[in-house]
């Protein structure tokens, strides 16, 4: 179908009376040749949208909006089959500028043009389709696995269920009672893990492989497929989801020596003692004797830079847990825990109330210093800063080291800086990058053959770990995202947790597994751009193996060939857009978002020429963050320069650096790019789009150079959604500066 | 089974980061949703807060991602103003009653402003805890969703004012608007109602009500927040004079026998970040925390790490049992500090007490065999109806992030009732 | 660490805490709470760090310190407690149990405690008064005296009394003495060893000071949730010495001032000034012990747990008070030849009475009233070793100001 624009202006909301709306008009009508350019008092009410409708009906295939942020009206300016494009004029334009003045008026026909240059350029997205396999792989048999199963199964969805024991249960299977996690919550509870086994085990969605591996993992969401090794067997199929739950290992009690560990033989850990207490009272590794003085040392190598910086979350409740347990099997045993903090939050509280209230439970506040021998592997445990107001040494029978969790996860990106480095040493050629690649690949020989879902990523084979080889979200308000789309981590492996807490965690990433499906088959992005139809399309012909877009996708998106040449996986794609701005040769390009877009859009802007005393200043903002910031700044009537025309990007790092070259060329005086934090609490929502833009400016201050341009024409700026104070002002300042600068030479060129 | 197929219709009771996920969550599984808000907007207890711990990020940021996928997902019924009335019914087959207070105004607003212009009447700015006011029509806060003004009934004169009627220039304001009640039928039902902060003035010794600076955990974060009554400048609110030294008081209220028995959870973490808020204001201001334990689990502990490399932010191991007000204001806060033995009486420019989570009231809720609470008040996870599920902080006092956790695993467990 | 001590958590001393009043010990989670709360701690860990010595059972601590002793278990910490662990209590048990660690023989100390054996303890001192008014008419007929008839001398004479008691009071003060010999040495190698205990005061002024503590019950004065403690603990201190004194001028009365030419004026009318001053006191201790038993029973997180050791020693006191009235009324009220029935009815109240001044003087050492020698003991010390509370640290009192209004006000403005 021809594509037929309309323009349409709204004169509510103060619009009207602070522009003139015939110029404005015959922007669209003259400049752009568009017929059909009304206006109306109230586009977003009935009248207003009934209005657009009517065109639409009569072959407008894409009106332009110009009135307020499109963040609102959204339904209002929706029509069926079309692409509607908006025009910011009310909250960038009059609610932050001084009414009819030249230069608000010179804002607003800019922003038109910028607005109907993008209309006639970007398409309606059409969906990517494929055949997508409902099946739900989780990888894990343990609490948050099962949990993961169960809920996967009972919403319909076939389930592959594949553990690496021989039975399923996994730490949870072996305890005899679990922390108590449902009123009252005082004493141990007995271990309702064979329920949840028995329920996987009669599901009939569910099928189970015990013993077995994963050798590989190809393709994408809703088409993964799967080769597993079961007892020397290889077998193949196709999931569309995974959910790893491998949980968690103790943290090995042999680099405890401080503390005993590994050295005297009745120094246990909380899992030994677990397992000691599964059979009976507990006893003295050394002599087979009942032991009568249990001394607990809380965060064993646990909130300790030597060994897990991290709290390990559990291991208090652990410890109330076993020392309810062990007075309940031997009322003669006295148990004394040794704690840095009691972390028993929640309703956990009472717990601990209730262990407490046992005459034979002592509780002190003590740095544990050393745990030593004397005659008989009996045990002295020193240590300072008690409670008891002086330095103490406890004799004990038996001293219980609560070890920290350890995650049962494989760090993705250094084994596949490992691989990178090996193919490096292999092919042999002398020179720095040998000697470097023989420096990784020996620093990393630790992670050798540690991988778990042995995805054939670009990018690695596992997930990639956010600190302390935990593989969990960075973002609070989204949990569950992940950088390998369809991929959800859940329960221990992600963070130390408890089993209540993993069962719930194992649903709700089986909830996000089904939802990657359910997009998919949409050919729809998951979260953060829910419901984006448009995808990266590669014009290969052009492509030059230079591999930016596989090494900078935040998400694996892109596999290589041999060649390296980018093989697309649409499913995993998260639509960023950071593959497009790394691209030099400029081949990547969304249907309704791409170089040749926003180029147009940059061009389009009239640049005054310099004897008019007008700077134009380029604003590429990410959308997600800045631009709503800047559209409370105008709901507050925040004023800021006239001379800034800004362009929303999808995020920062999605910015070429052909459009800062274009601008400059066409004499833009000064370009700022706003993006969002980055860093170690980085919040862009594409992990490290305004990371990765801070690197290419280094490219765009040697391009600065070459032009003999000032470096200050071009600045970086962070900031948050909560910054709308900031905003206006970073914009007058850097008008102020650039006006100090001085115009750009090339105007008029 | 064709994933896209509607899967019927689930109810959530509460507007806050649980119920917007857990709303959100089931629309993108292909489930519709009436979410039910008893405020004017979306966004609960996290809109009015100024960063999150440990990233220190702005909660809108988020919102903003969450708001967006409400707003443009169809499947996704928004009501505010409302709650629910009464769940007849069971697991698969509900019918869920619903009364919608009138907002006086209609769709048609877009937020110019006008009528704000036009009313006369004041009322105390409930986003902000009472601190500052609004007029009678008012918008909750800048990114309140529904986009759309609200005039408080209580405050607003009605019909022999009506100055604002007029004033619109869109026939937006309505104020014959009424009260609705409404059925929906449902196959599962979230509770997510949250949770209050405990009323500190019920707290013996801690003197809050003396004193203007001594102030709650909630109240600093609006004094922190850029919208707040203060633009964000944290100032003693007696005199609006900067801070030089400041004491957090921990479990305020909590992990007491004499008012809350259990460990509201965040509010360690919720202290030290808001120390944060004080140091990026003041690099040299004393902070005080005075605590029992400090409850930093996971990776939390890195921020707590951190904190202690402050050399002006005085951890301190034990509990506040008395805030002195002195005549001429100054605030003067007791205890003991354990690990030397020595009592400590510190005086202070500004006393924050964390105080702690309370589960909202859900009684007003009628159900076949009621809603179960535990001793505590929190709903428990295993309601006589199982197709009644809870998620976060109606559950136990926790985070945000396992709030969200929370209501995804509650959507998983509420599909299976949805499933045809 | 080989210098720093081997901890020796003791279960059974914790039990026995529990057993005796500390019932909640166990709730503690060392919040501090109570150090601030209360009056006396001055600076001090008190009670906190006593609550974890006795929740580990770390008695040779609480044995030796005095601090446990300061404490009136006004209960200010057991109100504010968040745990409802109950330090004023828990001390008063620390206490008991101190009492009965430095008494000897130490059984007798756990028998005088238990009410079970009241009666046994009851009927030793009725079997030796029996024994000795047996031994009463062989003794005057042996030495061929007969002196200072009056209505219960005939049947229970002076002499007899004078050596009876003076025997057996002199026997438990030698005990006493024993025991608090032990407590203030304790006391001292207990600070010595955390390098303390430095000389503050001499001796005399220590016990002057302590004196006049004892004697204005300024202390006592500190406590909020329990005011009326104060009175009641003045009526029966004050109670009791005037009748201590008066009992012993009547000795003075009748066997030295006769040497000085002054004529007996014993039994001493009703008007006689000791007799009044007896009067007042018997009153005064009577209202003591009855408005202690009424308080101990009021319901509230202030009132302290009555334990038999509290409710013997009370009832005790009232005891004596009550009999020793209604001795005192059947020698005011039986005419000059009264019959054999109603002598008989008099003489056994006056047995009665005088049993149960025996348990109350003799069984000192074991029972609650040791505390009238430990406390003290206890002060002297605080006082030698200047640890003593100056006069009250009164906190500014609260401003009940209502919220000023709020500066920057505004809010988020609408638009």
């Amino acid at each position: 179908m021809e594509k037929k624009l309309a323009v349409y202006v709204c004169r509510g909301c103060d619009i009207g009376a602070s522009l003139d709306l015939d110029a404005l008009r015959t922007v669209a009508t003259d400049e752009f040749e568009v017929e059909t350019c009304r206006e109306h008092d109230c586009l977003c009410g009935a009248a207003g949208r009934e209005l657009i409708r009517q065109d639409v009906l009569d072959g407008v295939t894409t009106p332009v909006v110009a009135a307020c942020s499109p963040r609102f009206m959204i339904d209002a300016f929706t029509f069926d089959g079309c692409r509607t494009e908006r025009v910011n004029l009310r909250e960038h334009v009059v609610w932050s500028h001084e009414p009819n003045d030249e230069d608000t008026q010179m804002l607003a026909e800019d922003y038109l043009r910028m607005g109907i240059a993008r209309a006639k350029k970007a398409e309606l997205p059409e969906p990517f389709q494929a055949d997508i396999d409902d099946t739900v792989l989780v990888v894990g048999g343990g609490v948050s696995g099962m949990s993961a199963a169960l809920g996967a199964a009972r919403a319909g969805h076939p389930v592959v269920l594949v553990e690496k024991a021989d039975r399923l249960g996994g730490w949870m299977g072996k305890f005899a009672r679990q922390i108590p996690h449902r009123p009252p919550y005082r004493d141990p509870a007995p271990s309702d893990i064979g329920e949840q086994i028995a329920a996987v085990e009669a599901h009939d969605r569910i099928t189970v492989h015990t013993g077995a591996a994963i050798e590989r993992i190809d393709g994408q969401p809703g088409q993964f497929d799967v080769s597993l090794r079961t007892n020397g067997s290889s077998t193949s199929m196709r999931v569309g989801a995974i959910v790893q739950a491998t949980g968690w290992k103790p943290y090995d009690v042999s680099r405890l020596g401080h503390l005993g560990g590994g050295r005297h033989p009745n120094v246990i850990t909380n899992v030994m003692l677990e397992e000691q207490l599964a059979s009976g009272p507990p006893t003295r590794p050394s002599d087979g004797k009942p032991a009568r003085r249990i001394a607990f040392i809380q965060c064993a190598g646990s909130r300790d830079k030597e060994h897990l910086p991290y709290c390990s979350a559990v291991c208090c409740r652990v410890s109330l847990k076993h020392a309810l347990l062990v007075r309940e099997l031997d009322p003669e045993c006295e148990v004394y825990v040794l704690y840095k903090d009691i972390r028993t939050p929640g309703q956990y509280e009472d717990l601990y109330r209730h262990a407490q209230e046992d005459a034979g439970i002592f509780f002190t506040k003590a740095e544990v210093e050393s745990v030593e021998e004397t005659g008989d592997h009996d045990l002295v445990v020193g240590a300072k800063n008690t409670l008891l107001g002086e330095d103490i040494r406890l004799e004990a029978d038996l001293v219980v080291l609560a070890t920290g969790m350890v995650p049962t996860a494989a760090d993705g990106e250094a084994l596949r800086r490992l691989a990178d480095a090996r193919t490096v040493i292999a092919k042999n050629e002398a020179g720095a990058q040998l000697e470097t690649a023989k420096a990784t690949a020996e620093s990393l020989a630790h992670v050798d053959g540690t991988a778990i879902l042995n995805l054939t990523y670009r990018q690695g084979p596992d997930l990639p770990m956010l600190k302390y080889d935990f593989p969990d979200s960075h973002f609070i308000c989204f949990p569950y995202e992940t950088r390998r789309t369809g991929i959800y981590a859940a329960g221990a492996v992600r963070a130390p947790q408890d089993a209540q807490l993993a069962r719930e965690d194992g649903a709700g990433a089986a909830l996000k597994a089904i939802q990657t499906l359910v997009l998919a088959k949409q050919g729809a992005a998951v979260h953060p751009r829910w419901g984006d139809m448009s995808y990266p399309d590669f014009a290969l012909q052009r492509c030059t193996q230079c591999k930016r877009c596989t090494e900078e996708c935040p998400f694996g998106t892109l596999n290589e060939d041999a060649k390296g040449t980018p093989q697309p996986n649409p499913s995993r794609c998260r639509r960023c857009g950071i593959c497009m701005g790394a691209c030099p040769e400029r081949i990547i390009s969304f249907k309704d978002y791409s170089v040749d877009i926003v180029s147009s859009m940059i061009k389009a802007v009239q640049i005054p020429d310099e004897f008019e005393e007008k700077p134009r200043l380029l604003g590429l903002l990410c959308e997600n963050d800045a631009y709503p910031a800047l559209d409370t700044a105008g709901l507050r009537r925040i004023r800021h320069s006239a001379w800034i025309r800004f362009v929303p990007v999808r995020c920062l790092g999605s910015v070429n650096t052909v459009w800062i070259a274009d601008a400059l060329s066409r004499g833009y005086d000064g370009i700022l790019l706003i993006g969002c934090k980055s860093g170690e609490d980085y919040q862009c929502h594409f992990i490290k789009g305004s990371e990765l833009m801070e690197t290419r400016s280094g490219n765009i201050r040697d391009k600065l150079k070459q032009l003999a341009l000032e470096e200050e024409r071009v600045r970086l700026e962070q900031l948050s959604i909560a910054d709308f104070a900031r905003l206006p002002e970073i914009v007058n300042d850097f008008a102020a500066q650039i006006e100090e600068i001085g115009m750009n030479p090339f105007k008029g060129f | 089974m064709t994933a896209a197929a509607t899967r019927d219709t689930i109810v959530v009771i509460g507007g806050g980061i649980s119920g917007i996920t857990a709303a959100i969550e089931a629309s993108e599984v292909g489930c519709d949703v009436v979410l039910v808000e008893k405020e004017a907007f979306l966004g609960g207890r996290v809109a009015r807060s100024y960063q999150y711990f440990p990233k220190l990020c702005p909660p809108q940021c988020g919102l903003e991602i969450n708001l967006r996928r409400v707003k443009t997902n169809p499947r996704i019924r928004c009501l505010t103003l409302a709650e629910v009335q009464e769940i007849r019914g069971s697991a698969g087959d509900y019918h869920v009653t619903i009364r919608q207070r009138p907002r006086y105004v209609n769709e048609k607003c877009t937020v110019c402003g006008a009528c704000v212009d036009a009313c006369p009447v004041e009322r105390p700015n409930a986003f902000n805890l009472g601190r500052g006011t609004t007029k009678a029509v008012y918008l909750p806060y800048e990114m309140a969703y529904p986009t759309r003004l609200v005039i408080d009934g209580d405050a607003c004169l009605g019909a022999e004012c009506a100055k604002c009627v007029p004033a619109c220039p869109f026939d937006a304001i309505d104020l014959g608007m009424e009260a609705e009640t409404l059925e929906v039928e449902a196959r599962a039902v979230i509770v997510t109602t949250g949770w209050d902060p405990y009323d500190a003035s019920r707290i013996e010794g801690l003197g809050f009500g003396t004193s203007p600076d001594i102030i709650t955990n909630v109240m600093m974060e609006r004094l922190a927040a850029p919208n707040g009554p203060t633009e964000g400048r944290i100032v003693r609110p007696s005199d609006g004079e900067p801070i030089r030294s400041v004491a957090f008081v921990q479990c305020a209220g909590s992990r007491d026998d004499n008012y809350l028995k259990h460990c509201s959870g965040v509010c360690c973490m919720g202290s030290l970040k808001q120390t944060r808020y004080v140091r990026a204001q003041y690099p040299d201001a004393d902070i005080h925390v005075f605590y029992i334990d400090i409850r930093a689990p996971g990776r939390l502990e890195d921020f707590y790490a951190a904190s202690q490399e402050d050399e002006k932010l005085h951890l301190v191991k034990g509990k506040v049992a008395r805030v002195d007000v002195a005549e001429d204001g100054t605030l003067v806060v007791n205890a003991e500090d354990v690990l030397s033995g020595t009592s400590v009486s510190r005086p202070v420019d500004l006393v924050v007490l964390a105080t702690g989570i309370v589960p909202s009231d859900t009684s007003g809720i009628h159900v076949d065999g009621g809603l179960r609470t535990d001793e505590h008040g929190f709903l428990t996870r295993q309601q006589p109806q199982e197709g009644l599920l809870v998620a976060g902080c109606a559950a136990r006092p926790t985070d945000v992030a396992t709030c969200v956790r929370d209501a995804t695993g509650a959507v998983m467990n509420a599909l299976q009732f949805c499933t045809e | 660490m080989a210098e720093t001590l081997v901890v020796r958590p003791d279960r059974k001393f914790v039990e026995e805490i529990i057993a005796s009043g500390g019932g909640d010990l166990k709730h503690c989670m060392q919040c501090a709470t109570c150090s601030v709360a209360c009056e006396l701690s001055d600076g001090r860990p008190f009670p906190r760090k006593e609550m974890i010595w006795a929740q580990w059972g770390l008695k040779d601590h609480l044995f030796a310190d005095p601090d446990v002793w300061l404490c009136h278990q006004c209960n200010d910490c057991s109100k504010r407690c968040p745990r409802g662990a109950r330090p004023g209590d828990v001390l008063a048990a620390v206490r008991r149990r101190t009492i009965e660690h430095y008494a000897f023989p130490r059984a007798l100390a756990r028998w005088v405690n238990r009410p079970a054996f009241l009666p046994l303890l009851l009927l030793a001192p009725a079997l030796l008064l029996g024994l000795a008014l047996l031994a009463r008419d062989p003794v005057q007929n042996a030495f061929g005296f007969h002196e200072h008839p009056g209505f219960y001398a005939d049947f229970f004479p002076h002499w007899l009394l004078i050596a009876f008691f003076g025997f057996f009071t002199t026997l438990a003060l030698v005990v006493a003495a024993a025991g608090v010999i032990r407590f203030w040495r304790a006391m001292k190698a207990e600070d010595a060893a955390a390098g303390g205990g430095a000389v503050a005061a001499g001796i005399l002024a220590s016990l002057g000071g302590a004196l006049g503590s004892i004697l204005t019950h300024d202390r006592f004065g500190r406590c909020e949730a329990q005011a009326s403690r104060r009175v009641v603990h003045l009526a029966l201190f004050y109670g009791f010495l005037a009748l201590y004194v008066v009992t012993l001028w009547a000795v003075v009365d009748i066997y030295v001032m006769p040497a000085l030419g002054v004529a007996s004026r014993y039994p001493f009318d009703l008007a006689h000034p000791m007799k009044v001053l007896a009067n007042v006191g018997g009153v005064v201790m009577i209202f003591g012990a009855a408005k202690a038993m009424t308080d101990r029973r009021r319901p509230g997180a202030g009132t302290p747990a009555g334990t038999a050791f509290d409710w013997v020693f009370v009832w005790l006191v009232m005891g004596v008070g009550v009999t020793g009235f209604a001795a005192e009324v059947f020698r005011f009220t039986v005419g000059p030849e009264p019959g054999a029935a109603l002598t008989a009815t008099a003489y056994a109240v006056y047995f009665a009475h005088l049993v149960l001044v025996f348990q109350l003087l003799v069984y000192l050492p074991y029972s609650k009233f040791a505390h009238v020698l430990y406390r003290t003991v206890a002060m002297v010390y605080a006082e030698r070793t200047g640890r003593n509370p100056p006069a009250r640290r009164r906190p500014p009192a609260l401003r009940a100001a209502p919220h000023r209004p709020a500066v920057h006000a505004g809010g988020s403005p609408p638009t």
